[in-house]
C-alpha cells in the first residue's frame, strides 16, 4: 500500500486539499545500476534549464534589436553587487537541481507490486 | 452570490500586494472590469492563462517537446527493439507474455529502459515545474481562487464535510498531491494533460479536444437535451464543452476534487460559461431520479475501482430519465478490450505501476458493459467513436 501523507502547505488559509497516497515512482530504476537511471534525469533536468536559457535568450535578442542594444555593450556589461549576489543564489539553484538526481538511491525493481509502508 | 463589481472592488485593494511579489518578473494584471481577482501575469492565449514566469513555461516547453519525441522517435525504437529481443528468446511478440518475463527479456537494454525512463522524467519534471510556479505564490494563486469561488456565472459547491474515499486519494499520473492533494491539483492537470494531448498530435490548448467529443456526443432518440450531468469532471473541460454543445440546457459536473473543481469554475467564469460544479461522489450525485437527459463521464472508469464504477453506472442509471443516455467515455475495456501483445503488457505494466493507474488493470478486467446491461440499460456496444480513446458504449435507459 502507497504511503500516506499530508499536504505541507505554509498558509492559514482554506486550501480544500485533503491527505493523499504518495507515488513511489522516485524509487523505480529501470537501469542494471541505478547511476544510469539518474545520469537521464539529470540530463532532461539540463537540457530543461539550458533550453530555458535559450529561449529566454531568443526573447531579449528580438527586445533588444528594437531598443537599440548592440551585442558589444552586452559583452561589456559589469554586473553590481546586488547583480553578482542575485545570480549566484540562481546558480546555486541550478546546480541543486542538477546535482540531486544523481544522489538518489532507488532500490525498486520495474515489477514490484506496492508495499506496505508506515 | 457575489456579483463581479463588489468582487471587483473587494479585490483591488490587494492588486498592488500582488504587483509587489511579481514585479521582478511582470506586472500582474488583477482586477480587470470583467474579472473578479484574475492573477494573468503573462497574459493568455486564447482560453489558456501563460504559465506565471517565462522560465516556468520554457522548462515545460521543454519537457512536451521531451513528451513529443519519447511519443514518436523513441516508442518506436524501444518497440523495435523490444519485439527483436522477444523474437531472441525464442518467443512470438504477439504473445501475451507476463510482466515477469517480459522484465527478464529487456534486462538491462539501453534503449528501451531509456524510453521507460523519460516517460517518466519528463512528466514527473513537468509537473514539479507547475506545482513549484504555483506554490511559489501561494497567497496570491489561493486569494485568485477565492474570488471566483463565489462568483458567476454558474455555480461551485464545496463540502468540507465530503467524506473523499481513499481510491480517490492516489497521485494518478504521478500527479503531485494527485486530484485532492494540492490547493493547484487544477492547474496541474490541466498544463500536464496539455503536453499529453499534444504529443498524441490532439491538439487541447484551447479545449478543442473536448468540443470535439461534445459534439459526436448524441442527443437521446427524442432529441430532448434539458439537462446534462458530466460525472467526475475533472477541471470541467467536458462539462463546459456540453453547455457549449447544448447552450440551452442546464450542465452540472460533478467531482471529487476539490481543487480541481475550482480550477474548472474559475476557468468557465473566465469564459462567461454557465455550468453548476459539486463536489460530491459520482456513485452518490445527490440528484434527483431521472433528472438528467444525458450523463456523461469522461476518463473517470479507469480511474476508479471495478466496484466503484459499477456504482457510478448505478447512479447515472438513477439520475437518468427514461430515454436518457449514458456515455462514458474511456479506453477499451471488457469485450473491447484491445488484444494485447508482448509489448503492450509492457506498456501497460508501466502505465499501471509507474505512471500511477492505480485502477486500470481492474477496469480493463470488469464487465463494464455487462453491468450497465444488469442495472437495466440497453447498451449499443459499439457506438461512436469518439475522441482518441474509443471505446464508447451509448447506454440507454428504456422507455
Amino acid at each position: 500500500m502507497a504511503k500516506r501523507v499530508s499536504p505541507e502547505l505554509q498558509t492559514d488559509r482554506p486550501t480544500h486539499v485533503t491527505d493523499f497516497f504518495a507515488t513511489d515512482v522516485d524509487k523505480v530504476k529501470f537501469y542494471d545500476d541505478q547511476m544510469t537511471d539518474n545520469i537521464v534525469t539529470a540530463i532532461l533536468t539540463l537540457g530543461s534549464e539550458i533550453w530555458t536559457n535559450r529561449r529566454r535568450t531568443l526573447v531579449l535578442e528580438r527586445l533588444l534589436e528594437e531598443k537599440g542594444v548592440t551585442r558589444d555593450m552586452i559583452e561589456s556589461y559589469m554586473p553590481s553587487d546586488e547583480d553578482v549576489a542575485e545570480w549566484r543564489t540562481e546558480r546555486d539553484r541550478f546546480v541543486t537541481a542538477l546535482m540531486n538526481p544523481l544522489m538518489r538511491e532507488a532500490s525498486l525493481p520495474p515489477t514490484t507490486d506496492w508495499q506496505d509502508e508506515d | 452570490m457575489l456579483n463581479r463589481r463588489t468582487l471587483f472592488g473587494a479585490a483591488a485593494g490587494l492588486a498592488s500586494a500582488v504587483a509587489t511579489v511579481f514585479s521582478k518578473n511582470a506586472q500582474a494584471k488583477v482586477a480587470s472590469a470583467d474579472t473578479p481577482f484574475d492573477v494573468q501575469v503573462r497574459g493568455r492565449i486564447g482560453r489558456l492563462e501563460r504559465l506565471p514566469t517565462l522560465n516556468a513555461d520554457s522548462r515545460n516547453d521543454f519537457f512536451t517537446g521531451v513528451r513529443n519525441f519519447r511519443g514518436d522517435a523513441l516508442l518506436k525504437a524501444s518497440r523495435s527493439r523490444f519485439n527483436q529481443l522477444v523474437r531472441e528468446a525464442g518467443m512470438n511478440p504477439r504473445d501475451e507474455l507476463s510482466v515477469a518475463q517480459i522484465f527478464e527479456i529487456v534486462g538491462d537494454d539501453p534503449l528501451i529502459n531509456l524510453e521507460s525512463r523519460v516517460r517518466i522524467d519528463a512528466q514527473r519534471l513537468a509537473h514539479k515545474n507547475f506545482k513549484a510556479s504555483f506554490e511559489n505564490e501561494l497567497d496570491t494563486y489561493l486569494t485568485e481562487l477565492e474570488a471566483y469561488d463565489n462568483s458567476g456565472p454558474g455555480s461551485l459547491e464545496l463540502d468540507p464535510d465530503l467524506k473523499v474515499p481513499d481510491y480517490t486519494r492516489h497521485e494518478i499520473h504521478m500527479q503531485p498531491g494527485g486530484y485532492v492533494g494540492s490547493p493547484f491539483a487544477g492547474a496541474i492537470y490541466h498544463y500536464g494533460t496539455n503536453a499529453f494531448y499534444e504529443a498524441r498530435g490532439r491538439m487541447n490548448y484551447q479545449d478543442e479536444s473536448h468540443a470535439e467529443m461534445a459534439r459526436q456526443v448524441p442527443k437521446p432518440a427524442d432529441g430532448k437535451v434539458r439537462r446534462i450531468l458530466d460525472m467526475g469532471c475533472g477541471i470541467a473541460q467536458m462539462t463546459v464543452a456540453m453547455k457549449e454543445q447544448h447552450p440551452q440546457a442546464e450542465v452540472w459536473g460533478v467531482e471529487v476534487g476539490a481543487p480541481m473543481i475550482r480550477y474548472g469554475h474559475m476557468r468557465a467564469v473566465d469564459e462567461g460559461i454557465e455550468v453548476h460544479l459539486a463536489q460530491r461522489l459520482a456513485e452518490d450525485s445527490k440528484f434527483p431520479d431521472n433528472h438528467f437527459d444525458i450523463v456523461t463521464a469522461y476518463l473517470l472508469h479507469h480511474e476508479i475501482p471495478a466496484a466503484a464504477s459499477q456504482r457510478v453506472i448505478e447512479e447515472a442509471y438513477r439520475v437518468l430519465r427514461p430515454g436518457g443516455i449514458y456515455v462514458p467515455i474511456d479506453f477499451f475495456t471488457g469485450s473491447r478490450r484491445q488484444p494485447k501483445n508482448a509489448y503492450s503488457v509492457f506498456q501497460t505494466w508501466k502505465d499501471h505501476r509507474w505512471n500511477n493507474e492505480v485502477w486500470r488493470i481492474e477496469y480493463e478486467q470488469m464487465d463494464y458493459f455487462g453491468h450497465m446491461e444488469k442495472v437495466g440499460f440497453q447498451v449499443n456496444r459499439s457506438g461512436p467513436n469518439i475522441g482518441q480513446v474509443r471505446s464508447n458504449a451509448i447506454a440507454t435507459k428504456p422507455v
